[in-house]
């Protein structure tokens, strides 16, 4: 089947977010046809070029988000200059509007934003460069925005707002709604897609959005981190210095402007989660804030993120469990990591384990800010545990060891996990904790604090302490270093946790399922078309447009549960019945027809089956 | 971190709150041993001195995240605060909510809300916006728009001795220089547009650059009446200098029009005062301009410059310096159409004068030249550029009058400045990796 994933400051940009991850996935599914719809966020990002695409991505369509967006002033004419203030006004009306839960607004919200990109395409046609960047850029655009502000019954956020602000809402406005001018919707385009599958919200999913509103084209939404959040975080710089990833937030945004912005974002989030048949949060975070933006929670599916196992594996397979009385922190070096606690907490360690060892591999620090907390931490070090030797003769050295990975210590990531009996990660602030993931893939057991999805990831495999409690973490370690076979046995169970869990291999099979789910579900009805265009009559049998459940009447009972067994309803997920059905469903597809068969015949036998499959994702169900 | 006082059950909060109360949540604010892994080891630890608890432990983390729940605009934002601090569920717990949104709700409903805080900021935002606002222009721009006129000055000082070929070469070389200078001034100061013109605006204005400095000498050989007879093909160098000279004051024009525009910009509270403010700053701007243009050719006048150097001549380059100044303005601040047509409409005019005046030459068609003769004749041969740059700067004039009122055409005016780059802040985006 064909799949237009789209992204946004993504994929085949070289150094864009999350690229691996999309990477792996279209050469794990190499079943599927991949067109790659991207977004770049920045010239720079534009000016590095692309990552080397496998063949079955058959295109790549790229399109700025940034800069002054090309020309097109005096595209609209005057009726779609009406329908332009229409449909502008409604959708400033309802930005302005305020918090309301009845879902009337979010229709209207909606209907707008359709409306805009019905206008988009119509004044678009060949060539056209599209008229409506320069309508939402013009002063009617901002007028529009300013009337809606001041209406009545709008809130005091809106009431407040000046020029400078209503300028600043226009032009995000105009730059996020870049992607209704493109000329992507075509039928050979994303039209002909069987699925769309947006790797970030916002205005990534915002051409899926559109995919759906011309050609009904199933759209699925897969968020590792919200967008909607990203978005708070960005417009608040104080906030992103202090969680030490802030980027070059924009400056001086008055609070009225901030409001306004929230607000569009969260209607845009909210649309985007009710037109998407499937959504992915990477993890249960991001899943309470989809659920919190008004996803609906029979869409959500839990998929992980998955890690290469297999230069971690290795390290698993070995009988070799490390130095038994050596504790690894493994990380990038920055305040948030809180390596302070750690090294109160290894104070306390060696309190009862005076042989105990420590040792830092860290990534280099990148600003100055971590730098100096780098240094903090080895004058720390230095104060806390004056260096030791053998005897009298040896040379001493620091029971703390800082390293970096590619030193003659430690060549390689694997190596780092390997050289410890027990890794700890003493972190105050955590998104998804990946090099626990990776200790885990090690066999290694754990000692974490309880912060960000650290609980979700380890389950019952590792310690949990709460955070800023050195001695809670010094307990742990200290009872995990005197006890190798209860180390062994969490190291093992983190394993086969990680194997089961976070690979490549879960990732992309999961993926995988929730394709053929959705093609299955919601199949797009084209009209077959032979080669000179005319329309084919009879091209799709009559039982594929038939309900499942009539379909069963009829005595197909037979194959209808074949199906579905090979579907599983629960369990593992592709386990034997997915590739298969993906390799029928690619070969329908390269037989040449332009249009598929809309709904086949094992589509029918699912839905007969009723409701939802779990497909194999049953994860969360096994996490706290 | 003993249990809170009862009394923080009843501080006021949203109503998500009320429910959020469970098994699970009741097991999490129990003392910290149990908070603790099941799987640890519960050594009996003699807990250290009881930290005592604040009476209200809710306003104590507002306390500390207090810039946060100032700047906030809605309860998601601090909610997305707190977690970049570390904050979750189950510290949320500790405050006896549900999870992070629920105490985020209450934190924003309790932060004092003054409509001052609301109504302030857009002076303080107003300050840095309108900072912002004003295009950077690299240092040294005031001295850089002195170039042409000055280089200019060099090359006519240097026509006066030279004779023969050699005033040829300098004569060429100044026009070089000169161009090259003005271009620079152009490309890096505060007149410089957003976006490339078109290639039919840039020749029109090169027609009516020549015009300006050759139009007068030829309409003089063309015409009877037109004066006494001088070599066609010289070109005014009182022009010359009166345009490149001009180039100074419309940067300095261009720059307090820019910078005071900024200002209002973040003062206006709505579109309709910005633009009544903004009109009247244009129109002042424009006359001071226009002053410094006559300030210019009068001095010009007073100079003895080598050339053609009637007084009309003099003020048909003056207004094609107010025409050219204008058509740039409105270039700058996104509207290209106008000055490309009204370029077109003022050179055409002057190319027709020119034809129909050699026209009239062949026989029969005497009457072609003779709307242009009268005019020479009542007027001078400076009367036709006089005429058409003024009408074309009245029509510029109005239209930027138009544009520029508009808040959007200042936002325009900068975003050639600096593209938006968006700032990447993604705490939780672990699947990056």
């Amino acid at each position: 089947m064909r799949i237009g994933l789209l992204t946004e400051g993504g994929y085949p940009y070289v150094g864009g977010e999350a690229r691996l991850w999309c990477d792996r996935l279209v050469r794990g599914l190499g079943q599927h046809e991949f067109d790659v719809y991207a977004l770049s966020r920045s010239e720079q990002q534009e000016a590095r070029g692309w990552v080397e695409l496998p063949p079955q991505v058959r295109r790549v369509r790229s399109a700025p988000l940034w800069g002054t967006g090309g020309g097109g002033r005096f595209g609209l004419g005057r009726r779609m200059r009406r329908g332009f203030a229409e449909s502008f006004g409604e959708l400033a009306r309802v930005v302005c509007a305020g918090a309301d839960d009845s879902g009337q607004l979010a229709d209207r919200f909606g209907s707008a934003l359709y409306g805009l990109a019905d206008l988009a395409r119509e004044s678009g046609g060949p060539g056209g460069s599209g008229g409506l960047t320069g309508a939402l850029r013009s002063e009617s655009a901002v007028r529009a925005l300013e009337s809606a502000c001041r209406a009545p019954g709008a809130p005091r956020a809106a009431r407040a707002a000046r020029v400078p602000d209503l300028l600043a809402v226009a032009g995000e406005l105009e730059r996020v709604l870049r992607p209704l001018s493109l000329d992507w919707y075509g039928d050979d385009e994303l039209g002909a897609a069987d699925l769309c599958h947006a790797t970030a919200g916002g205005a990534a999913a915002l051409p899926g959005l559109l995919a759906r509103h011309f050609a009904g084209v199933p759209l699925l939404v897969t968020e590792y981190g919200v967008q909607l959040r990203a978005h708070y975080r960005a417009h608040h710089p104080a906030g992103a210095e202090a969680a030490g990833t802030g980027g070059g937030a924009e400056p001086g945004l008055g609070a009225p402007a901030r409001a306004l912005l929230a607000s569009f974002h969260g209607r845009l989030a909210a649309e985007v989660y009710r037109r998407a048949t499937v959504i992915t949060p990477g993890n249960a975070h991001a899943r309470r804030w989809q659920e919190r933006c008004g996803a609906d929670r029979a869409k959500l599916r839990t998929v992980y993120p998955g890690l290469p196992a297999g230069r971690f594996g290795e390290v698993g397979e070995r009988e070799d469990a490390g130095e038994p009385l050596t504790l690894i922190w493994v990380g990038r070096v920055e305040p948030a990591k809180d390596l302070i606690s750690l090294l109160h907490a290894f104070a306390e360690v060696r309190k009862e384990e005076p042989k105990a060892r420590l040792r830092i591999v860290g990534a280099l620090a990148d600003g100055p800010e971590e730098a100096a907390y780098l240094d903090h931490c080895r004058a720390l070090a230095a104060q806390l545990f004056p260096d030791e030797a053998d005897g009298a003769h040896a040379v001493g050295a620091n029971p703390v060891s800082f390293e970096e990975v590619g030193g003659p210590e430690v060549p390689d990531l694997p190596d780092a996990y390997a050289a410890g009996g027990v890794v700890v990660l003493s972190s105050v602030v955590e998104g998804f904790p990946i090099s626990l993931i990776e200790a885990m893939l090690c066999g290694r057991a754990t000692v974490s604090t309880d912060v960000g999805a650290v609980v979700e990831v380890i389950g019952g495999t590792g310690l949990v302490v709460p955070p800023r409690n050195p001695r809670a973490l010094a307990q742990a370690c200290v009872a995990l270093l005197r006890d190798p076979e209860r180390r062994a046995r969490l190291g093992a169970a983190a394993r086969a946790r990680a194997l089961e869990l976070f690979t490549v291999e879960q990732n992309i099979a999961a993926f995988n399922g929730i394709y053929l789910e959705i093609v299955s579900h919601c199949p797009v009805r084209r009209e077959a078309v032979n080669e000179a265009g005319e329309p084919v009559p009879f091209a799709h049998p009559a039982e594929a447009y038939v309900p499942g459940r009539w379909a069963a009447r009829g005595g197909t009972g037979v194959g209808a549960s074949g199906a579905s067994g090979a579907f599983g309803t629960g369990g593992v997920p592709g386990a034997g019945g997915v590739p298969g059905a993906g390799g029928e469903c690619a070969t329908g597809r390269a037989s040449g027809a332009p249009a598929p068969a809309p709904a086949p015949s094992w589509a029918a036998a699912r839905q007969q089956s009723g409701g939802r499959p779990a497909l194999g994702l049953g994860l969360r169900e096994a996490l706290s | 971190m003993t249990g809170w006082p009862e009394r923080s059950v009843d501080v006021p909060r949203a109503p998500g709150g009320a429910g959020g109360w469970d098994a699970r949540s009741e097991e999490l604010v129990a003392p910290p041993s149990d908070l603790t892994n099941p799987t640890a080891p519960t050594t009996p630890t003699a807990p250290t001195t009881p930290r005592r608890g604040p009476a209200d432990p809710v306003k104590a983390l507002m306390h500390r995240h207090r810039a946060l729940c100032e700047r906030a605009v809605d309860p998601l934002e601090i909610a997305a605060g707190l977690e970049a601090h570390g904050v979750t569920d189950r510290t949320a717990a500790r405050f006896r909510h549900r999870d992070v949104f629920a105490l985020a709700e209450e934190m924003y409903a309790r932060v004092p809300q003054d409509s001052a805080e609301w109504d302030a900021p857009a002076d303080a935002a107003g300050d840095t916006s309108g900072d912002a606002a004003v295009t950077q222009v690299p240092s040294g721009w005031a001295v850089w728009a002195l170039l042409p006129g000055a280089v200019c000055a060099l090359a006519v000082a240097g026509l006066g001795p030279a004779d023969g070929p050699a005033r040829l070469a300098v004569g060429l070389g100044g026009a070089l220089a000169v161009a090259a200078a003005g271009w620079v001034a152009l490309r890096y100061g505060p007149l410089r547009a957003a976006r490339p013109a078109g290639p039919a605006t840039r020749a029109w204005a090169c027609w009516l650059l020549a015009y300006a400095l050759l139009g007068d000498a030829l309409l003089r050989s063309a015409v009877p009446g037109g004066g006494p007879p001088d070599e066609p093909w010289v070109p005014s160098t009182a022009a010359a200098l009166v345009l490149a000279g001009a180039v100074a004051p419309g940067m300095w024009c261009a720059r307090l029009f820019a910078v005071r525009a900024g200002g209002r910009l973040g003062a206006s509270r709505g579109l309709a005062e910005f633009a009544a403010s903004v009109r009247p700053l244009l129109i002042a701007v424009f006359a001071l301009f226009l002053c410094a243009v006559g300030v210019l050719l009068t001095g010009v006048a007073a100079l003895p410059v080598p050339g053609p150097a009637a007084a009309l001549t003099l003020t048909g380059s003056g207004a094609l310096a107010a025409l050219l100044w204008l058509g740039r303005m409105l270039r700058i601040h996104g509207s290209r159409r106008a000055p490309a047509l009204v370029y077109a409409t003022v050179g055409a005019t002057q190319a027709a004068a020119v034809t129909l005046v050699f026209a009239g030459r062949l026989p029969g068609c005497e009457i072609l030249a003779a709307p242009v003769e009268r005019l020479v004749a009542a007027g001078g041969t400076g009367a036709v550029a006089t005429l058409t740059c003024a009408a074309g700067a009245a029509v510029l004039l109005a239209r930027a009058i138009r544009v520029l009122g508009r808040a959007s055409a200042h936002v325009l005016g900068r975003a050639a400045a600096h593209t938006p780059v968006r700032a990447t802040a993604h705490a939780t985006a672990g699947g990056a990796r």
